[in-house]
């Protein structure tokens, strides 16, 4: 019993200590607030299940980041909703200004929702939690070069999907 | 554009989408924090009357019945029903990264995004359904939504509520939109509402209650304005108050009180526009209400009307399609300890009476009850106490005032009472009623169809 009380203490530490990050990486992958609770909840919940296999406490931020991760792939994968074809309708009024941060909100976010959910992940990984490619791949359990596949298509793709807004826009 | 300053710019992206100073809601930080004491935490969280951990989820699983008994109802009026099956993919930390990239269309069918026990299942204008918070493992509640497509056979994400919730109500208004009422966050009773659009996938803000209510009653009225009675103000203290909610003006305001406190009552619009609001119980006398009163738009009062014949909590109560009312089953005391009950009353809004009509095959309490096509009563799973659910159904027939049971939804399918503790995370039996022979004029309630385990 007292064991038990122990680990739960552990485990409610670390996961205090890591929640906020979570929650935004979370945020960052999925967008909608909503989505990123229930991800980031599951997967904490999924790592108290999995507590016993995580030997060194310290290296909880990439054991959890792939729990994580995995939780979001799981709501990208089942949520229809995201976009995935035609944007320009979102993005022709701001295309016109491409290096404006302004029009970036409007550009990059219907970009990066015509990306698969593992193309979405690692470009987050990469550009939002500023991780390196290696770092990618251990959180992914993936090979470097895997990794470093993904983000090289994802990047691939949305230049294509910048590029067909900004010509929908100069169209018009 | 380079990629180079592609990269520039997804990082400027982010940082402008994410606020590094954000932090996670107060309530995901509440319910994260009580995860290592799951089970008790859960037991806490959830209401007193549902004592142990099997029982929200026995709630989870009839509720969800309950969506796919309302969404087989319209594929029997269709020329065909859609093949739908196959299992769901299960969260996992474990789950390879490098298997096939899914794409949405690709996902199996019939299987919700996210668990949820004690949310509610609306069955919107267009035939979907929409599908709102709960409680997930650990009794933790859901702000999400999903919508259910009988055509497909398929659950899809859409927006999210403002505030996550379980034990709400969720009420379809005139103009096609949903109203979501009060619930349960995890500390205390809402009293906040929120409006949910089919056309636009997304939920808004509307005016609050003047207090908090979960496991209340809400009632579209004749006139389009909402009833919402009783229910938990505070865990333990229940409420005889009753609100209105004018979809016009976006306001509650408060009318009549009822005669005493009643949370798991139900709730039946009469033909005549009054309101029938008949047991439940507020723990008072340790016994659920034998008592009923009726509820008057017009003087925006309530009165008492006759008795049942038995105790009632998480009973049933179905419009039939002369006008009279069917009650069914329920739990007799309030902690919900005690058996369940098979009786049946028949309410007469003309003479006001309950008379005993004959009992149910089973006992059963906390189940769903689906009025047909036909005009019989389709009254499917429950249970006669906390630790047994049935997968029998059985049907009404108000011609001959008779129940017989009807096909099994499965034997061991109803329940799974592995409970919040099982890995992986548990996911409710998805269940679609079906019937046997599409070319007749009146739906046969012969059949039960899996949508995936």
């Amino acid at each position: 019993m007292e064991q038990t009380t122990e680990r739960g203490r552990a485990f409610g530490r670390l996961a205090d200590g890591h929640l906020d990050a979570a929650y935004r990486l979370a945020r960052a992958i999925l967008r909608d607030p909503g989505e990123a609770q229930d991800a980031t909840h599951d997967a904490f919940l999924q790592a108290w299940r999995k507590w016993s296999t995580l030997r060194d406490h310290a290296r909880f931020e990439p054991w959890f980041d792939r729990i994580l991760v995995n939780s979001c792939r799981n709501r990208l994968r089942h949520a229809s909703r995201w976009p995935t074809t035609d944007i320009s309708a979102e993005v022709v009024t701001a295309a016109g200004d491409p290096f404006s941060q302004t029009t970036d909100r409007d550009v990059l976010g219907p970009a990066l929702a015509t990306l698969s959910a593992d193309h979405r992940i690692v470009v987050a990984l990469r550009y939002y939690r500023d991780l390196p490619v290696g770092e990618i791949a251990m959180r992914l359990d993936i090979p470097v070069g895997t990794a470093q596949s993904r983000l090289h298509y994802a990047l691939e793709q949305l230049h294509v999907a910048i590029d067909r807004a900004n010509s929908r826009g100069a169209v018009r | 554009m380079t990629d180079h300053e592609l990269e520039q710019r997804l990082r400027s992206w982010y940082r402008a989408e994410i606020d590094e100073a954000e932090r996670a809601p107060a309530a995901l930080r509440m319910n994260v924090a009580a995860i290592p004491g799951a089970r008790p935490s859960a037991e806490r969280r959830l209401p007193w009357r549902f004592p142990t951990i099997g029982r929200p989820m026995r709630v989870a699983v009839v509720a969800l019945t309950t969506v796919l008994v309302v969404g087989g109802a319209l594929y029997l009026n269709g020329p065909s029903q859609p093949a739908v099956g196959g299992p769901s993919p299960t969260p996992s930390a474990s789950t390879s990264p490098s298997e096939p990239a899914a794409s949405p269309s690709a996902v199996p069918a019939g299987s919700m995004a996210t668990e949820r026990g004690l949310h509610t299942a609306t069955l919107l204008a267009d035939g979907r359904v929409l599908i709102v918070g709960g409680f997930g493992s650990y009794g933790v509640a859901r702000a999400t939504a999903e919508i259910f497509d009988p055509g497909t056979g398929t659950f899809s994400p859409t927006g999210s509520m403002a505030t996550a919730r379980g034990q709400h109500t969720a009420t379809l208004l005139g103009d096609g939109r949903v109203l979501i009422v009060g619930g349960f966050a995890g500390s205390s009773s809402l009293a906040t509402a929120e409006i949910y659009d089919p056309g636009t996938g997304t939920f808004t803000a509307t005016g609050s209650m003047s207090e908090g209510r979960s496991f209340h009653e809400a009632t579209l009225l004749a006139d389009g304005r909402v009833l919402v009675t009783g229910g938990d103000g505070q865990v333990g203290h229940p409420l005889a108050t009753a609100e209105i909610y004018d979809p016009g003006t976006g306001r509650f305001s408060l009318t009549g009180d009822m005669s005493v406190a009643r949370t798991i009552a139900t709730a039946t619009l009469l033909p005549d526009g009054r309101v029938l609001i008949a047991g439940g119980g507020n723990g008072s006398s340790g016994q659920c209400f034998r008592s009923a009163e009726v509820y008057d738009p017009g003087t925006g009062a309530f009165s008492a009307t006759g008795a049942m014949s038995n105790n009632r909590c998480g009973h049933d109560a179905t419009l039939l399609s002369d006008g009279r009312v069917l009650l069914t089953g329920g739990a007799t005391n309030w902690e919900g300890t005690g058996p369940g009950s098979a009786s049946a009353d028949l309410y007469d809004p003309a003479t006001g009476t309950f008379s005993r009509s004959n009992s149910m095959v089973d006992a059963r309490s906390i189940d769903t009850a689906t009025r047909l096509d036909d005009g019989r009563v389709l009254i499917a799973g429950g249970g006669p106490n906390l630790t047994h659910s049935l997968a029998s159904a059985e049907l009404f027939d108000p011609g001959t005032g008779s129940f017989s049971l009807t096909g099994s939804m499965g034997p061991g399918k109803v329940l799974r009472d592995e409970g919040l503790d099982a890995s992986p995370a548990p996911r409710v039996n998805r269940w679609e009623f079906a019937h046997q022979g599409v070319s007749s004029p009146a739906p046969r309630a012969s059949g039960w169809r899996s949508l995936g385990a």
